[in-house]
């Protein structure tokens, strides 16, 4: 994409590449942990979930 | 799948009625007998009694079936009308961030075992916290979500009450240290590494990092930033590097994003913490921009997080 200054202008909003991180599966997995240590099943306190984040390209860094 | 879940719960619902009608250590009756009761899928029944069995309503005794459970029955009796458990998830700001995200995860699992869910912001403040940590003592909730308030002192003294109490808690996103509970994060460190290593795959050869004051998660994202210089053999340069000076910034993004540009160091790429953050780097940048009109600067603006507005010039 090659604009003039106006262009940009012009063109804006352009979407921004971003980190996207799995927020509905923290929530999920938080709960399903909170749910086995509520009826009594054995959870380890040093338990611990690590969802990976997703890179998502847009417009803001598409490779020249 | 929605009917199904609602009726499902409905069934549970009139199971537990019907089960507080019992005496102790009194047989239920068979799963076709209570299908027919409640009109019911012979597969809603057992799912219902599964988890009655599971919330200690119910035992099964191996080839005899499944008999009512003295200590909930004892236990039930001075509880409310409703043995409807509660659980409190405490958020900064369920507006932004990955709050709304984690607040439907929570809310659709606890929603399906019928649980009410009470929710608290902090607006990351501790004393805030302790607030809403001391009604749910109070209240004598039954366990604890909960994304730790990073501004102010963390009394753990709470914690203990709650620990004391038998309240299980699951921390989400980041720990609070002293506390031992399980958690769920999210790998910042990594995003931050695949998101500067795209920038440098792009051919950018000075990457900025503007973050929300130091913290863990700001820090875990900084090592992600320099290993993928360093991957890269890259120089870190500190001048690339801001950390906002306070977390309620009128404009967070803006002045740094200023600073930065008048430090000397032109960027040709822009690692944000967060939404707000490269909003506010966007427009500063962009003034910038504005002004070297005839310069041939161009600006990559990166975002980590959501749906903010970047533009771009070549």
């Amino acid at each position: 994409m090659v604009t003039t200054i106006r262009g940009v202008c012009e063109s804006l909003p352009v979407k921004l590449t971003s980190v996207k991180f799995q927020t509905y599966d923290i929530g999920v997995g938080a709960a399903g942990l909170l749910l086995d240590m509520m009826n009594g099943e054995t959870v380890l306190s040093n338990k611990i979930i690590v969802l990976q984040p997703e890179l998502v390209v847009r417009q803001s860094s598409y490779p020249s | 799948m929605e009917e199904y879940g609602y009726r499902y719960m409905e069934v549970k619902h009139k199971l537990i009625e019907q089960i507080k009608l019992l005496e102790p250590h009194v047989r239920l009756p068979s799963r076709n007998a209570l299908a027919k009761q409640y009109n019911a899928a012979r597969t809603t029944i057992e799912r219902s009694i599964s988890e009655l069995i599971g919330e200690g309503y119910l035992y099964a005794k191996d080839g005899s079936g499944t008999y009512v459970s003295g200590e909930r029955a004892a236990s039930a009796a001075h509880m409310p009308r409703s043995a409807f458990r509660s659980v409190g998830l405490i958020i900064p700001d369920i507006r932004h961030d990955t709050y709304p995200g984690i607040l439907r995860g929570v809310e659709d699992i606890m929603n399906r075992h019928d649980i009410n869910l009470v929710i608290c912001n902090t607006d990351n403040q501790t004393e805030k916290q302790a607030g809403y940590l001391n009604k749910m003592i109070d209240l004598g909730i039954h366990g604890l979500i909960i994304v730790p308030a990073i501004i102010g002192h963390t009394d753990l003294n709470l914690f203990g009450k709650l620990r004391d109490a038998g309240t299980p808690i699951v921390f989400c996103n980041r720990g609070i240290e002293g506390v031992e509970a399980p958690k769920v994060v999210s790998n910042n460190f990594y995003g931050a590494y695949a998101a500067v290593k795209h920038l440098i795959g792009n051919g950018c050869k000075n990457i900025a990092y503007i973050s929300r004051p130091a913290y863990s998660t700001s820090y875990e994202r900084y090592q992600g930033y320099t290993s993928a210089l360093a991957e890269a053999g890259m120089n870190l340069d500190d001048r690339l590097v801001l950390f906002e000076p306070t977390f309620d910034t009128e404009r967070p993004g803006y002045d740094s994003a200023t600073q930065l540009l008048e430090s000397g160091v032109t960027p040709d790429g822009i690692f944000c913490f967060n939404d707000g953050i490269a909003k506010g780097g966007l427009r500063s940048a962009w003034r910038e921009r504005v002004d070297r009109r005839q310069g041939r600067s161009r600006r990559w603006l990166r975002q980590y997080g959501g749906f903010a507005r970047a533009c771009r010039s070549s």
